[in-house]
């Protein structure tokens, strides 16, 4: 492997497909934080319409229900945008 | 009339930090008793802070050499620490260098029946300091739910 090459783990993997599927039309993009240690971010327009805590609410609920315990922690943040969030171009 | 509350502090305490963090989160709860969407942003931004402080103070706990040290004192494996207790306001930064607050959570929420780990990292993931400059206001309802939950947080982070 190749120096500063990122395995990724299966729980990233698993976590992506989820939050696609349960919010479609989401945009999941990952980043590696340190170790096991991932950052997510979704992009989704229906979150425009939701408050900060009942998007964090939604992803995690999401995040509990798909991964094991040990994955779970190794979820560093989910960072919920809506489009309005996004700089205007 | 004093201005000593803008004088840096020499020396960052774990214990006067958690003073702090109770007095900010109490400037937050006279906001939300006012009832007006025009002081939610205000109340958004000191709970988040609030946290910010606390996990500080954890840093500094663990850290203290680091903590003590002048800039020019530290030594470049130091330096992220170092910035993070006196720079930075990176609270995801910070949860990453403390596996163990987040061991420790994972165990009491497993007693209690509750994720206060992911509680943590909802509020860390949402708050940042740009919420000073934000020209959007918040409604009171969001920013009391961010109260309450910080309520129950900051017990843990002490």
């Amino acid at each position: 492997m190749a120096d500063g090459t990122v395995t990724v783990p299966p729980f990233v993997t698993l976590l992506t497909a989820a939050l696609t599927q349960q919010l479609p039309g989401a945009e999941v993009n990952t980043e590696h934080v340190r170790a096991d240690r991932f950052r997510f971010i979704v992009v989704w327009d229906q979150f425009d319409a939701m408050d900060h805590p009942e998007r964090q609410d939604l992803v995690w609920d999401i995040a509990g229900r798909e991964l094991a315990p040990q994955d779970l922690r190794n979820v560093s943040m989910i960072l919920t945008l809506g489009d309005e969030d996004l700089p205007q171009s | 009339m004093s201005s000593g509350i803008f004088a840096k502090e020499p020396r960052l305490r774990p214990s006067a930090m958690a003073t702090v963090a109770e007095r900010r989160f109490a400037d937050a709860e006279a906001l939300s008793d006012t009832n007006e969407n025009a002081r939610a942003n205000g109340v958004a931004y000191l709970v988040g802070f609030v946290v910010e402080i606390l996990l500080k103070a954890r840093l500094v706990d663990k850290f203290p050499q680091i903590a003590r040290k002048q800039q020019h004192e530290v030594s470049e494996t130091e330096r992220e620490i170092w910035r993070l207790i006196w720079r930075q306001h990176d609270l995801e930064g910070m949860l990453e260098r403390m596996n163990e607050l987040d061991a420790a959570l994972k165990r009491r929420g497993e007693r209690d029946g509750k994720d206060y780990s992911a509680e943590l990292k909802k509020v860390c993931a949402t708050w940042t300091i740009q919420a000073r400059y934000s020209p959007r206001t918040m409604l009171m309802t969001e920013a009391r739910e961010w109260l309450e939950r910080v309520r129950l947080l900051k017990e843990l982070l002490k």
